[in-house]
């Protein structure tokens, strides 16, 4: 019983050290480079913590509690949910094991967060909700390296305040405040506190009512072509998780100061059919002007980055306001379902249209419309989805895919988008090469095969095409993207991948001096990966990578770029704390051949900052938990420049330190 | 003046041989039969010489493409397959292009078994060229091809088109090598996989990769990419009785689609 319970205790760890570090990494590092910006919304991270905590009952899970788990494909999803209407009940996590479409690696990323209990899930009753939750107090303090100018009205640090009740996924409320370094924070300067402020009240099946929120909360609808506004991934290696799948409505708990509704929403269903509403009305950021002749507001320019450092950031705050409402009517289960979908935006001043030519199609004017429907389908083995779109009754948008899990041994999936130049989403996010839902044909092809329990490999290939102009291009352009990865698990306790990939696209070569409508050129860079990770004795983890980086311009010497790092973690059975430790050397040429590198954090933030010129960073990260109830962060991480590095910011040595309090009660 | 310019594309391409001119989409997908037993259509020897080395019954064959929805890019093949006692013989004749530039091909292909494991391939293909006002251009060059079964679901080949180099066409310019290495993995009765680099004199290696589904027992549904062109393609094949119907789609995300129709029976 001893040795089945350290085997089986042993698993749960080595899932968990494993899962942990690689749940999303890859993801959210490909959304760093393809956004150039890091992923602010940290709900899906603590949702995962949450479940840490709170395993989810898979014999009363519902598909949206499932959908929430990234690391799974709707087919996967779909083909659970039907197993269990066949089979009923599950007895134990073994039998997980005859899910169809669940292989070893889902179980063993799934185990920590799930249980399987014969009773019933928690209680609905609202008083017991609201007696027999769990209150958490998050407090960060960071002090971030960099450039920091003496007209900034605030500190260096970082401040972020959590204040959160919970009770399992039924009911959660919680206050949020955020200062981003420069800004003020009490005092002189501010009046008000924090920077940022935000609160949610949410509320989850009680009766008919599915969903209830009140405060901040984010709206994700279809395949993110007129709204997704939770965390969202595109290309990546696991190439099942390229649908969007979410509730419509989730509450918003973040430092992101922009991608959020505010007001109020609901969904009520019953059985088959569900109804969403929604209504916000926000204040936001940037430049309104007053038109003397025609006696008329323009909103000028919509600032998204939530600085208000200065007084010019300042001055922006605020300055005009958003509308937002609609509906989303559904009609299926877990195998078909079909969705119509209405969004109306409305601003108290007129979007001026900007005048460059790459944004001849952007929106102007004071009234948004996006319709859409979508739909998704299981078939045996294989899930279609979609959405078509239309924005202002005129622009058309379209988006479909397929998942096909053709053996256990090999899955396709395949999206195919045609989205024209004048199509416009204020807050979608669909998956695209483009950040923004707009002026893009493509298709995506992927693969992933296991030849056998120990090898594994993944590929993608993504032709696209922009119609019409884009920022650094004048003219319509082609590109594609191809990546293969191979992995192999050294027994339980080791792995290695090694990853290539090859990307193509035209830029602007020079800006336009001489009156030539284009002068383009085609811009190829390669990329090649190679890591490990092997599980040391006593709790230590040792991780490598080396990454080596060919930008091609076009003519243009080739630019090289290279980034190495090596991880120690620390992380002991049984005892109340962790650490880790890297230590890395990177070297580019430009900015063009910067390398991204995905960062151990404090929880719930996270860290894939881009590297240019030359010098070694490292961090530590250390954790204490103080009984049950509190834990302890701290992490100090410094980048040193060498003398030769093509880059060299303000202040060589640039430092950072977090900490970070987590009290629960 | 777009005649002219067709013209000097077509010419050019003959410097990318293996990979867009003359050669169908359908014939280069490394899935349709080469690196499988099963499968096998008279087509095969346009991938490896040895691909028809354990066919058992007589083949026929005809195919039509259009490539990129253009007619002067047209393009039709027939193939013969007959065994015999030691192993099978291929005719294979094509026709590509329109009356102001014309490619015929024809390949006469010998593949036999050296034991229970490995194939060996010898084939001769003479390729004419013909533009009016220009004196027509022929050639005859050798392609030799080698398949190895690891096991009875995983398969290797490798073959050379034209391997000494030397050939040229009628002294105007030289028929590229090219050289071929693939792997042929049947997962299941219902999938397999199969991928192929794919090496011409002068070119960036290319690699063609490709899926084999069967969703039900007379339907079959494949699916690659050509990385250097960046094209894709989608056949479906449908058997009745002796007859298999194909109907194939290759797609350039600047030139378009390019639809193939094949048909062969087996006898």
């Amino acid at each position: 019983m001893k040795i089945y319970l350290s085997v089986l205790f042993g698993i749960v760890f080595f899932v968990k050290t494993f899962s942990q570090e690689s749940i999303n990494e890859d993801a959210l590092e490909q959304f760093s480079v393809q956004e150039n910006q890091s992923q602010d919304d940290d709900s899906y991270h603590q949702s995962i913590e949450h479940l840490l905590k709170n395993p989810l009952n898979l014999n009363t899970a519902e598909t949206s509690d499932l959908q929430q788990f990234t690391f799974l494909s709707a087919l996967q999803v779909s083909a659970f949910i039907r197993y269990r209407n066949l089979a009923g009940k599950l007895l134990s996590i073994y039998e997980l094991q005859a899910v169809p479409l669940w292989d070893n690696e889902t179980i063993q990323r799934i185990l920590p967060y799930i249980k399987i209990s014969r009773s019933n899930s928690l209680k609905e009753d609202f008083m017991q909700r609201i007696k027999m939750g769990e209150y958490s107090f998050l407090s960060r303090l960071t002090f971030v390296p960099g450039r920091f100018e003496n007209n900034y009205k605030g500190g260096r640090e970082q401040v972020f305040s959590r204040l959160q009740y919970r009770y399992g996924n039924l009911l959660q409320w919680g206050l949020t405040g955020e200062k981003d370094p420069g800004e003020a924070w009490f005092g002189r300067n501010s009046g008000k506190g924090f920077d940022f402020y935000s609160a949610h009240f949410f509320l989850k099946n009680y009766g008919i009512v599915k969903a209830l929120v009140v405060g901040d909360y984010s709206v994700n609808i279809g395949q993110g072509l007129i709204q997704w506004q939770s965390m969202a991934f595109k290309k990546s290696p696991d190439i099942l998780l390229i649908k969007r799948q979410a509730p419509v409505l989730r509450p918003y708990h973040s430092s992101g100061e922009v991608f959020f509704q505010r007001g109020a929403g609901f969904t009520i269903g019953k059985k088959e059919w569900a109804l969403t509403g929604f209504y916000s009305s926000r204040k936001m950021d940037g430049a309104v002007i007053y038109d003397t002749i025609s006696e008329e507001k323009f909103i000028k320019s919509w600032k998204t980055d939530g600085l208000h450092r200065t007084d010019e950031e300042r001055a922006l705050k605020n300055k005009w306001k958003l509308k937002t409402y609609g509906f989303s009517f559904s009609y299926g289960n877990a195998f078909k379902n079909i969705s119509f979908n209405s969004l109306h935006y409305e601003m108290n001043a007129s979007m001026q249209k900007p005048s460059l030519p790459y944004q001849y199609f952007s929106f102007k004017g004071q009234f948004f419309t996006n319709l859409s429907v979508d739909w998704s389908m299981t078939y045996r083995n294989i899930h279609l989805f979609g959405e078509f779109a239309i924005h202002q009754f005129k622009a058309p948008a379209f988006i479909s895919g397929l998942l096909a899990s053709l053996d256990n041994r090999l899955s396709l999936s395949f999206i195919w988008r045609n989205i024209s130049p004048s199509y416009q989403s204020l807050f979608g996010n669909a998956f695209m090469e483009s950040s923004s839902v707009s002026n893009e044909k493509g298709l995506f092809a992927g693969f992933s095969f296991k030849p056998t329990v120990k090898w594994k490999i993944e590929g993608y290939a993504d032709v696209f095409h922009f119609p019409w102009l884009k920022y650094r291009k004048n003219a319509p352009s082609y590109g594609t993207d191809l990546f293969i990865q191979i992995s192999h698990r050294l027994g339980k306790d080791a792995e290695i991948l090694t990853r290539y990939k090859e990307e193509t696209d035209s830029e602007n070569f020079l800006p336009s001096t001489s009156g030539s409508i284009y002068n383009g050129y085609p811009v190829r860079s390669r990329n090649w990966r190679t890591q490990f990770q092997i599980k040391l004795n006593h709790g230590f983890i040792w991780r490598a990578r080396a990454e080596i980086k060919w930008v091609y311009n076009g003519g243009l010497q080739p630019e090289r770029g290279f980034l190495a790092f090596s991880d120690l973690i620390y992380r002991p059975l049984m005892k109340p704390y962790s650490a880790g430790f890297r230590f890395q050397f990177f070297e580019t040429d430009s900015y063009e051949s910067r390398v991204y590198a995905y960062e151990n954090d404090v929880l719930f933030r996270f860290s894939i900052p881009a590297f240019q010129g030359k010098g070694k960073r490292y961090y530590i990260n250390l954790q204490y938990d103080f009984g049950k109830k509190c834990s302890f962060w701290f992490r100090w991480s410094q980048t040193v420049y060498m003398k030769d590095s093509s880059y060299l910011p303000v202040g060589k040595n640039q430092s950072g330190l977090n900490f970070q309090l987590l009290y629960r009660f | 003046m777009r005649l002219i310019l067709l013209i000097f594309f077509l010419i050019n391409c003959l410097f990318s041989f293996a990979q867009l001119s003359g050669i169908a989409g359908y014939l280069q997908d490394p899935s349709a039969g080469g690196y499988f037993l099963d499968g096998t259509d008279p087509f095969v020897t346009g991938n490896n010489a040895a691909g028809n080395a354990r066919m058992a019954r007589p083949m026929l064959g005809l195919s039509v493409e259009k490539r990129y929805g253009l007619r002067s890019l047209n393009q039709g093949s027939f193939s013969l397959a007959i065994p015999s006692s030691s192993g099978c013989w291929s005719l294979q004749l094509g026709y590509f292009g329109f009356n102001k530039y014309a490619e015929t091909r024809a390949g006469l292909c010998y593949g036999r078994p050296l034991g229970s494991r490995l194939d060996l391939g010898l084939r001769f293909n003479y390729m004419q060229l013909r533009i009016p006002g220009f004196q027509g251009r022929s050639v005859i060059y050798p392609q030799i091809g080698f398949r190895y079964m690891l096991n009875e679901n995983l398969m290797i080949g490798w073959s050379v088109s034209n391997p000494g180099g030397k050939i040229k066409l009628r002294g105007l310019y030289p028929i590229p090598i090219v050289y071929r290495i693939g792997i042929g993995y049947k997962i299941s009765e219902l999938t397999g996989i199969a991928a192929e680099i794919l090496k011409e004199e002068g070119r960036v290696p290319a690699v063609v990769a490709a899926v084999r589904y069967r969703p039900l027992k007379h339907i079959e549904l494949r699916g690659g990419i050509y990385s250097n062109s960046k094209q894709f393609f989608f056949n479906t094949s449908v058997q009745k009785n002796k007859m298999r119907y194909t109907i194939g789609l290759l797609w350039h995300q600047e030139l378009g689609f390019s639809p193939t129709m094949v048909w062969h029976s087996i006898f």
